[in-house]
């Protein structure tokens, strides 16, 4: 890494938590896609299947904040674990709305990527 | 005997517990239930104080969980009331986390204001004719007064017509504000800036 990039690291850092912020919301909805979660093991999948680093406590009210919005909806299933385990899946609202959002995000994604081409030259 | 992580654990749910006060009860007791379970899946059923530590640590202050669902739980029933007060106290709590928060609030305060003073002049006006009014104070100044005092030196605009206009307006001011103000609150709830880092 750049050593003014490093010296100047707490912009990039503040940059990198408002984009984990801003599509946090779409990784929730995506890890849920293929089925019911419970909370620990939508952390685990952010973290294993995307590298995706979130704090703990912030994916329990944003799952509060889908199940408010009819996104998500939540069930307590009693199992091996020795406690209950709240479940959330989604619902039909919340696989339109992920569907959506995918779409948005890769045509964004798309576009940046290509705007960002001469930059990937300059790193090589 | 309870172990030393067991007792941090009840410590954590127990200051959650504290600040979700205003919750349900039920909700209450299904959030506290649901970060247990996370923790003792996440350190093992009889963890040492270390393990839960580090749990917790990951997960943030309980203080500040419980003020993030009741920051939700405000939203979500201001998002839906017709109530002035709740919508205000909506945006104020959105205003401590950004700034549009704070201009809608400051909004909602002014519409508000501007509703009701524009009500009650049309109420007032037949009690004091002489001292309610909209009144012309200048090249492009008007001053609106309720009979509170005396009135400005200049000239009157509307006359009688400030009653039906005032209630009209009046009405139409309160809904068009309390509308705006569910609309920024719905906009500001779903805002990413809000989740903390």
């Amino acid at each position: 890494m750049p050593s003014d990039v490093r010296e100047d690291g707490d912009p990039i850092q503040k940059w990198e938590v408002q984009l984990r912020k801003g599509s946090l919301e779409l990784a929730i909805l995506a890890s849920l896609w293929s089925g019911r979660l419970y909370g620990l093991e939508i952390l685990r999948h952010l973290e294993e299947g995307s590298r995706l680093t979130v704090p703990e406590g912030t994916v329990y009210p944003l799952l509060s904040r889908l199940r408010a919005d009819g996104l998500v909806e939540a069930e307590w299933v009693e199992g091996e674990a020795g406690h209950p385990r709240k479940y959330y899946r989604l619902t039909p609202k919340g696989r339109r709305q992920a569907l959506q959002m995918q779409r948005s995000w890769s045509s964004f994604a798309a576009s940046l990527d290509h705007l960002l081409a001469p930059l990937r030259k300059e790193k090589r | 005997m309870m172990s030393e992580g067991a007792r941090r654990l009840e410590d954590y749910l127990a200051e959650l517990r504290k600040g979700l006060g205003r919750l349900p009860g039920a909700e209450t007791e299904e959030i506290v239930a649901e970060f247990r379970g996370h923790v003792v899946e996440s350190a093992g059923v009889d963890p040492s104080e270390r393990a839960v530590a580090a749990v917790l640590d990951r997960l943030g202050p309980a203080g500040e969980l419980a003020s993030q669902y009741a920051t939700e739980s405000l939203l979500v029933r201001a998002e839906r009331s017709r109530s002035p007060w709740l919508l205000l106290r909506g945006l104020v709590r959105l205003a401590t986390v950004s700034v549009a928060g704070f201009f809608a609030s400051l909004g909602l305060v002014f519409g508000y204001g501007l509703a009701v003073s524009l009500f009650l002049a049309a109420v007032r006006k037949p009690i004091a004719p002489d001292r309610v009014g909209l009144w012309q104070i200048g090249e492009d100044a008007v001053s609106l007064t309720l009979g509170w005092g005396e009135p400005p030196v200049g000239r009157e605009i509307l006359g009688w017509w400030i009653v039906p206009i005032g209630l009209l307006a009046g009405v139409c001011g309160f809904w068009v504000t309390s509308w705006l103000g569910r609309w920024c609150i719905r906009r500001l709830r779903r805002s990413p800036v809000r989740l903390t880092s």
